[in-house]
C-alpha cells in the first residue's frame, strides 16, 4: 500500500486540477483498501478544495475552475457516501444547511454555486430552489434539523424577504434554533446586521467560511 | 388589446468571450482552460436544441398606459416580453442536481446570453419601427429596475399577450419560464427627450 500521505496528496491534487475520474477512482481505492474514511475526507479531499479556494482568492482560479473542483468533490463523495452511511460515521458532516432563493426571486445561479461549494466542503445541503416562501425555509430547517438557514436574494424587493424569514422565526419561537446566513448581490454586512441575521457571505467561498463559523458557534452554545 | 407582434425567428450568434466572462473568467479566452473552451464548443449545439425563443411586443398610445412616471413625456410606449422557453432551465437544474455543475453553469450562461440577444433583436425592431413613424425611441427599461417596481409587471402583462409568448406571471410577479425578460421603450415626439444613441444621428443634445 502506498504511503498514506502520498494517497491523501493525490486526492487533494485530483480536486485541485479538477479531474473527476481521478477523484472518484481514488475514493474507490480508499474503500477497497479500507482506509479510514474520515481521514480520507479530512486529510485528502478537504485540503484540496481549500487550496482551490486559495487559488481563487489569489486570482489564479476563476469560477469555472472552482466549480469543476466542486464537481470532483461531489464525484468522490458519491463514491464514499454509501460506506459512510453504512458505518454511521459521525462527525463527518460539517453541518446541515437549508438554502434557497427568497420568494419573488428566480435568480438562482449564485445560490446554486453557494450550495455546490457548501456540499463540496462536506456540509449537508438541502437546496429548496428558487422563489421559496418564508415558512417553507423554516419548515424545511425544522424537518432537516438544520444548523443554518441560507437565504439568497438578488432583487432589492426580495432582500426584504430575508428580514421576513427572520421575523417568522421569531414569531414561531424558533429564532434560537437556527443560524441565519444571508447573501446575494444587493445584500451586505450592514444589511445582515440590520435585519438581525447571524452572518453574511459575499461569494460562495465566503459562504463556506461563514457557514463553518456559524455551525461552530451554534454547536458550542 | 392593441396589435400584438409575435416573433419566433431569431438567429443566435455566440461570442465565446461573453460566455467566459459570464461564468467568471475575468479575462475571457486568455485565462480559460482548454477543457473549458472545448466544453463551450461542445455545448453549443445542445444549447440551440434547448431554445424555443418567443417574443411579443405591442405599441400603445400613452393614454393606454397606467400613467406611471416611467412613461412620462412619451407619446407612445412599446412594451415587450421575451423568453427562451423552459427547456434550458430544466436542463440547468438537472445538471446542478445530479450531473455536471460546470455544464450547468455554462448552459445557464448561454441561456442568459440568448435572452439578451432576443430582447435586443426585439428592441432593434421597435427602434426601426418608431423611427419609421417619426418618433424617437428612448432607452429600454425593465420592471424591477430602480424606479419601476416589480409589481408593474402586472401592468405590462395586462397589455402584452404574454400567452402568445408562452410566458406567465406567478403570484410574486416572477415570469415563468425564468429565462424571460420584460421591458418598455418610450417613444417621444421630441428628439431631445431621448438619451439613446441612434444610428446615423449624433448623440442627442443634453437638454
Ligand atoms: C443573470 C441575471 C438574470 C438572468 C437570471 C438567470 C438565473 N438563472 O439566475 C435573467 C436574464 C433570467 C434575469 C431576468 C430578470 N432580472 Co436579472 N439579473 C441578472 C444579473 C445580470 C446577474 C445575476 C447573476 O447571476 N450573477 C452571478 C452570480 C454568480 O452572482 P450572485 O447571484 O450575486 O451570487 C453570488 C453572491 O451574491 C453570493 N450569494 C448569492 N446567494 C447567496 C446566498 C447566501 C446564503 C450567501 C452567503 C451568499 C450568496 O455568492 C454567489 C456566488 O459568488 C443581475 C445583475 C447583477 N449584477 O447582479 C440582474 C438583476 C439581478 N436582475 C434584475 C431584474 C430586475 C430582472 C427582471 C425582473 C427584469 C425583467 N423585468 O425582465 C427579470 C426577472 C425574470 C423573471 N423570470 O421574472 C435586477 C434587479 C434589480 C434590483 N436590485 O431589484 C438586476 C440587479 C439587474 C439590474 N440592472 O438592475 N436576470
Amino acid at each position: 500500500m502506498d504511503d498514506l500521505n502520498a494517497i491523501y496528496g493525490r486526492m487533494a491534487e485530483a480536486i485541485v486540477v479538477g479531474d473527476p475520474e481521478a477523484a472518484a477512482g481514488l475514493a474507490r481505492r480508499a474503500l477497497e483498501d479500507r482506509l479510514d474514511l474520515q481521514d480520507v475526507i479530512e486529510k485528502g479531499y478537504i485540503p484540496g478544495i481549500r487550496r482551490v479556494g486559495l487559488l481563487w482568492e489569489s486570482g489564479d482560479y476563476f469560477l469555472p475552475e472552482l466549480i469543476s473542483s466542486a464537481a470532483c468533490m461531489k464525484a468522490a463523495m458519491a463514491v464514499l457516501k454509501p460506506a459512510l452511511e453504512a458505518s454511521a460515521a459521525v462527525g463527518l458532516s460539517r453541518g446541515r444547511i437549508v438554502i434557497g432563493t427568497i420568494e419573488g426571486d428566480i435568480h438562482d445561479i449564485g445560490k446554486n454555486l453557494v450550495a455546490s461549494m457548501l456540499a463540496a466542503n462536506a456540509f449537508d445541503v438541502v437546496d429548496l430552489g428558487a422563489d421559496v416562501k418564508p415558512d417553507r425555509f423554516i419548515d424545511a430547517a425544522v424537518e432537516a434539523r438544520a444548523d443554518v438557514i441560507g437565504l439568497s436574494a438578488l432583487l432589492t424587493t426580495t432582500m426584504l424577504g430575508q428580514r421576513r424569514v427572520i421575523e417568522r422565526l421569531r414569531e414561531r419561537g424558533l429564532r434560537d434554533r437556527f443560524k441565519v446566513l444571508v447573501g446575494g448581490a444587493p445584500a451586505n454586512r450592514a444589511w445582515a446586521a440590520d435585519i438581525g441575521a447571524d452572518g453574511y457571505g459575499e461569494n460562495a467561498l465566503a459562504a463556506v467560511a461563514r457557514a463553518g463559523e456559524l455551525v461552530a458557534e451554534k454547536r458550542s452554545s | 388589446m392593441s396589435e400584438q407582434i409575435l416573433l419566433t425567428d431569431f438567429a443566435f450568434r455566440w461570442d465565446e468571450n461573453h460566455i467566459l466572462i459570464r461564468v467568471g473568467s475575468r479575462n475571457g479566452r486568455a485565462s480559460a482552460s482548454p477543457v473549458l473552451l472545448r466544453m463551450i464548443e461542445e455545448i453549443e449545439p445542445e444549447v440551440r436544441s434547448l431554445l424555443s425563443p418567443r417574443a411579443v411586443y405591442t405599441i400603445l398610445p400613452h393614454r393606454e398606459t397606467n400613467g406611471h412616471r416611467i412613461f412620462d413625456k412619451a407619446v407612445q410606449v412599446a412594451l415587450g416580453i421575451s423568453t427562451i422557453g423552459p427547456a434550458l432551465e430544466d436542463e440547468v437544474e438537472r445538471q446542478f442536481r445530479d450531473g455536471d455543475m460546470l455544464r450547468g453553469l455554462l448552459l445557464d450562461a448561454f441561456g442568459t446570453a440568448a435572452i439578451v440577444q432576443i430582447f435586443k433583436t426585439v428592441e432593434r425592431r421597435i427602434v426601426a419601427e418608431a423611427l419609421g413613424r417619426g418618433l424617437w425611441p428612448g432607452r429600454r427599461f425593465s420592471p424591477g429596475y430602480r424606479g419601476w417596481p416589480l409589481e408593474e409587471q402586472r401592468f405590462v402583462f395586462s397589455r402584452v399577450d404574454a400567452t402568445a409568448a408562452g410566458v406567465r406571471l406567478n403570484e410574486s410577479c416572477m415570469m415563468i419560464p425564468r429565462k424571460s425578460n420584460s421591458f418598455r421603450i418610450n417613444l417621444f415626439a421630441d428628439r431631445t427627450l431621448t438619451t439613446r444613441r441612434l444610428p446615423g444621428t449624433a448623440r442627442p443634445p443634453i437638454s
